[in-house]
């Protein structure tokens, strides 16, 4: 207990900080009208409450092992291996943040791997309906792109399969944004364009085009559409990844040649008391060339299931008698793909508890197996193109910046003509510092 | 469309948007009380309000704390005249004011005609409404700091005559 001389020395202090607080505040409501035009004109009311740096950041550390690998032997009969446990390290990301004033603000985002920077922009508020922005940012797209950094924010360990790095359906870096919110009330409206050199670098007649469109209602929905025009002039793009170089940064195949694509989809999110529902789904319909030298290289290294070398070379052609004059040139497809995730709540005085579902599918009839010939083991094992993945895991928060997730996913697939799964675990523990 | 016409017209359709965007935008209004300490100053450079030897009075159109603050300052001296007394309403007033407050963009037109045919000071403090016709707007330009903007289009129709000073401390616009 406070002696009474510490109490009343403690309501003085308090009561002295609470003056210091509204000193400027009260200078300008009591003064003004006695002021004279030329101090009125000096007031400044520039918001300079947060000038500096602010230094703040995300790390985690996960663990994943996967149970029953499929796969096909030498005699067409399938086999299961079980991989390792694989501790991935690090993931750090540090985040720098710095308004010039209050109508600039600058921001950079240091990763882990080889200390790269992934973010780094400024963003210049005309007015909260009108910004720019111009550096190297993530697009506004779905409910993930700008925030996969900040693992400890969102439920689950793996973003959904749109995400997925090994077969994105758009780049998620962009240069150039246009942007801005419109309030009314508790809704507000945004708006987001935004543009590059494209996907592959500069080239003639590329102008790429991402865009945005979501209302937050009363903070407890989220409603929106993403899209992304790989370019609206007459320009073709092509991979940022050559075939053998791994997976692209973009949604174009390293095998192609040349492709031109769009992809569209629509989002939300809604917070019903303690639960919290996510969906999406979006469509990427490509209109492609496949690089005929690309393909064969494919063809005779990536191990390809026979709906792939049917794909690329029709049904009646041997691999290893298969020539550039083979290849089917045209490569017109659409890619599919969705998810749902429903998480719940509970509040305790030892922290908040979430247990979550996660549904993810995806249908990506181009897409081979081998991630380093730009494949994806997930769809581009199944028979179709086709697969499922079902998760369930639980959330642990002892305090709001660190987050303890466990997880595991059941992969369903199509595969050497039945239906098969496998299950996987992950374990990730990840913090947010500041 | 062709691909260079549509080229054409994005790119004129976004610089459009960019200009207006940021003529406009980079201006945002001023607490009340800052826009009430303003008007009794400025109107004190309005000889027609500031050499009557009288109460002056101000009707606010759409703008309850601009009235409550510019109340506070009842008694206040305006040139040889003072402040008189303040009345606040979302229409037009029943009897002509001295100065009209205008915050309801709503009202702004038919108040600016209305300031218009009776010859009154015309005040706001919302950007937008200054661009309707005004002659007066009281802004916190993109630096923080209150600006004075005068129309002197406006101002020649509301009959106002204006003390040479207010050419220092305004951004005139025609």
């Amino acid at each position: 207990m406070f002696s009474s001389t510490k109490k009343n020395a403690l309501i003085y202090l308090t009561m002295a900080l609470l003056l210091v607080a509204f000193v400027p505040f009260q200078v300008t409501a009591k003064e003004l009208i006695d002021m004279s035009i030329e101090d009125l004109l000096g007031l400044d009311f520039s918001d300079k409450t947060q000038e500096g740096i602010t230094i703040y950041g995300y790390m985690s550390t996960n663990v994943e092992k996967v149970f029953s690998e499929l796969s096909v032997d030498e005699n067409g009969q399938t086999v299961r291996t079980t991989s390792p446990h694989e501790w991935s390290l690090p993931h750090f990301n540090l985040f720098l943040r710095a308004p010039i004033g209050n109508k600039i603000s600058t921001f950079v985002n240091i990763a882990s791997e080889d200390l790269e920077v992934r973010n780094m922009w400024g963003n210049f508020e005309i007015d909260p309906r009108f910004q720019v922005q111009f550096g190297k940012i993530y697009r506004e797209f779905d409910l993930f792109n700008s925030k996969l950094d900040e693992v400890p924010t969102y439920l689950g360990i793996e973003p959904p399969e749109l995400f997925d790095s090994d077969h994105l359906l758009i780049p998620r870096l962009t240069t150039f944004v246009v942007h801005g919110t419109f309030t009314s009330g508790k809704n507000s409206y945004s708006y987001n364009f935004s543009t590059d050199n494209g996907e592959n670098g500069p080239s003639d007649g590329v102008f790429p085009l991402g865009w945005d469109f979501r209302a937050n209602l009363n903070n407890k929905a989220i409603v929106g559409v993403s899209g992304y025009f790989s370019s609206i002039g007459n320009g073709k793009v092509s991979s940022d990844k050559a075939v053998g170089e791994g997976s692209p940064d973009g949604g174009v195949l390293p095998w192609m040649a040349s492709d031109d694509y769009r992809v569209y989809g629509a989002f939300t999110e809604l917070q019903f008391d303690k639960f919290l529902i996510k969906a999406a789904f979006y469509q990427s319909d490509h209109n492609a060339v496949r690089d005929p030298d690309a393909v064969l290289t494919v063809l005779n290294e990536a191990g390809l299931n026979n709906r792939q070398i049917e794909r690329f070379i029709g049904p009646n052609i041997l691999i290893t008698d298969a020539t550039a004059a083979d290849v089917i040139l045209n490569a017109d497809y659409s890619v599919q793909t969705g998810y749902f995730r429903v998480g719940y709540f509970f509040d305790s005085k030892y922290g908040t508890i979430a247990p979550f579902a996660f549904f993810d599918w995806m249908d990506h009839p181009e897409v081979i197996a081998s991630k380093t010939y730009g494949g994806d083991n997930e769809s581009g094992i199944s028979d179709n193109g086709n697969f499922t993945k079902y998760t369930a895991g639980v959330s642990y928060k002892p305090v709001d910046q660190v987050a303890i997730k466990l997880d595991s996913s059941l992969h369903v697939q199509k595969f050497n003509s039945k239906t098969e799964s496998y299950p996987e675990v992950r374990f990730d523990i990840s913090y947010l510092f500041k | 469309m062709s691909s260079v016409k549509f080229k054409i017209t994005l790119a004129a359709g976004l610089a459009c948007l960019l200009c207006s965007a940021i003529a406009l935008a980079a201006l945002t209004e001023p607490p009340a009380d800052v826009v009430a300490a303003f008007v009794i100053k400025l109107s004190a450079l309005e000889k027609n309000i500031s050499s009557t030897g009288s109460d002056i009075t101000v009707y606010v159109i759409g703008a309850p704390a601009v009235a409550a603050e510019l109340e506070k300052g009842v008694g206040k001296a305006i040139g040889s005249s003072k402040l008189g007394s303040v009345k606040s309403g979302d229409s037009l007033p029943s009897e002509k004011p001295s100065i009209l407050y205008v915050g309801n963009a709503d009202m702004a037109d038919q108040a600016i005609a209305y300031a218009r045919s009776k010859k009154i000071l015309t005040v706001t403090g919302v950007p937008d409404l200054f661009v309707k016709g005004t002659s007066l707007g009281i802004v916190i330009g993109s630096d923080g700091k209150p600006k004075v903007l005068l129309n002197k289009t406006a101002s020649s129709a509301e009959g106002l005559n204006w003390n040479p000073a207010i050419i220092k401390i305004a951004e005139v616009s025609e």
